[in-house]
């Protein structure tokens, strides 16, 4: 143990600015390593993961985003589960403007039944 | 950092997909201002919601990047005449910093795709403009670049529910492997200095 602290004592008198920048980047390292699992541990969680519905999204990834099967979505969007649409595509074609699509979904996507407890995934029930 | 995707990027992607992921990465590595990460972990995320296919996705990420590189050294090639010769004080410089790249050029290339990316584009250009070997550039780069779109577009399969929360990891990821990169690499580098210094120690 005292042949160490001897090499750290004799790396700090000679390597000041180093010895900061390497404390400084352990320092980092740990900081990163926390928020890393934090952030992993609060997004495995289902429900902080869902996302308001937006134009750009398709039914695929708003079953995805929300836990929900891919059938159920396309069924309030009255449109082909199999068949890649974003919501501004199908707005356009049942002719009604956007928002009034995104607001639909907002009031149906809470209450579908949640993919979790059935056991079985979105990729699943479309194969 | 997600409100610089604008939706209409993120409205192609399904439809353009794999196009799009390639030219972004392509103009990436050419030092143009391109949300590569975020474009990649968004393709990821339509793979997993069934939009996209996860080779087309990966391929054309790679392929684009790949490119991107193999311009990116051309153009330093093509313009190395604009570097001070031999003959020049500042040319004996260059040809210091061209040996050491021939050393550890492979490890820099290959790290700069991924490890510390915003250097990758500048790496490309030295390394042509220096002649680096380009057999072994190819090669550090491609690997690069794989580890690179492997990171990102496994991000967006497994957490691109949510684009914005993928991006944050995959940020902490990333600096959490440069963090402690940087940090291992000084911590044994001085600790060998520090031994060798000091040479074996008294008791």
């Amino acid at each position: 143990m005292r042949p160490c602290l001897r090499h750290i004592i004799r790396i700090w008198a000679h390597h000041k600015i180093l010895s900061i920048v390497f404390v400084v980047a352990v320092t980092l390292t740990a900081t990163y390593a926390v928020r890393t699992i934090d952030h992993a541990l609060y997004w495995s969680d289902p429900k902080n993961v869902e996302r308001a519905p937006e134009a750009w999204m398709t039914t695929g990834y708003l079953a995805r985003s929300w836990n929900v099967d891919r059938n159920d979505v396309a069924n309030v969007l009255q449109v082909d589960p199999h068949k890649k649409q974003r919501i501004k595509d199908i707005a356009r074609k049942r002719d009604i403007p956007v928002e009034v699509l995104l607001n639909e979904l907002r009031m149906a996507l809470p209450n579908l039944p949640d993919m979790s407890k059935h056991g079985t995934s979105t990729k699943d029930r479309k194969e | 950092m997600i409100a610089q995707i604008s939706d209409q990027v993120l409205a192609l992607l399904p439809i353009y997909g794999p196009w799009l992921v390639g030219a972004v990465t392509f103009l990436s590595c050419l030092a143009m201002p391109m949300p590569a990460s975020l474009v990649m972990i968004a393709g990821g995320a339509f793979v997993a919601s069934g939009d996209l296919a996860l080779w087309s996705v990966a391929g054309s990420a790679v392929i684009g990047a790949v490119f991107g590189d193999m311009s990116g050294y051309l153009i330093g090639r093509r313009f190395s005449h604009l570097l001070p010769g031999p003959d020049h004080p500042r040319g004996r410089l260059l040809a210091r910093a061209v040996t050491r790249l021939q050393a550890r050029g492979a490890a820099t290339v290959y790290l700069s795709r991924w490890l510390f990316s915003p250097l990758g584009p500048y790496v490309n250009f030295a390394a042509g403009a220096t002649r680096y070997h380009r057999r072994l550039f190819m090669l550090s780069a491609a690997a690069g670049e794989i580890t690179w779109v492997g990171i990102y577009t496994m991000m967006g399969v497994f957490f691109g529910a949510n684009l914005s929360a993928a991006a944050a990891l995959a940020s902490d990821v990333l600096g959490m492997i440069a963090a402690g990169t940087v940090a291992l690499a000084l911590g044994w580098w001085l600790w060998n200095v520090a031994k060798s210094s000091g040479g074996t120690p008294e008791q």
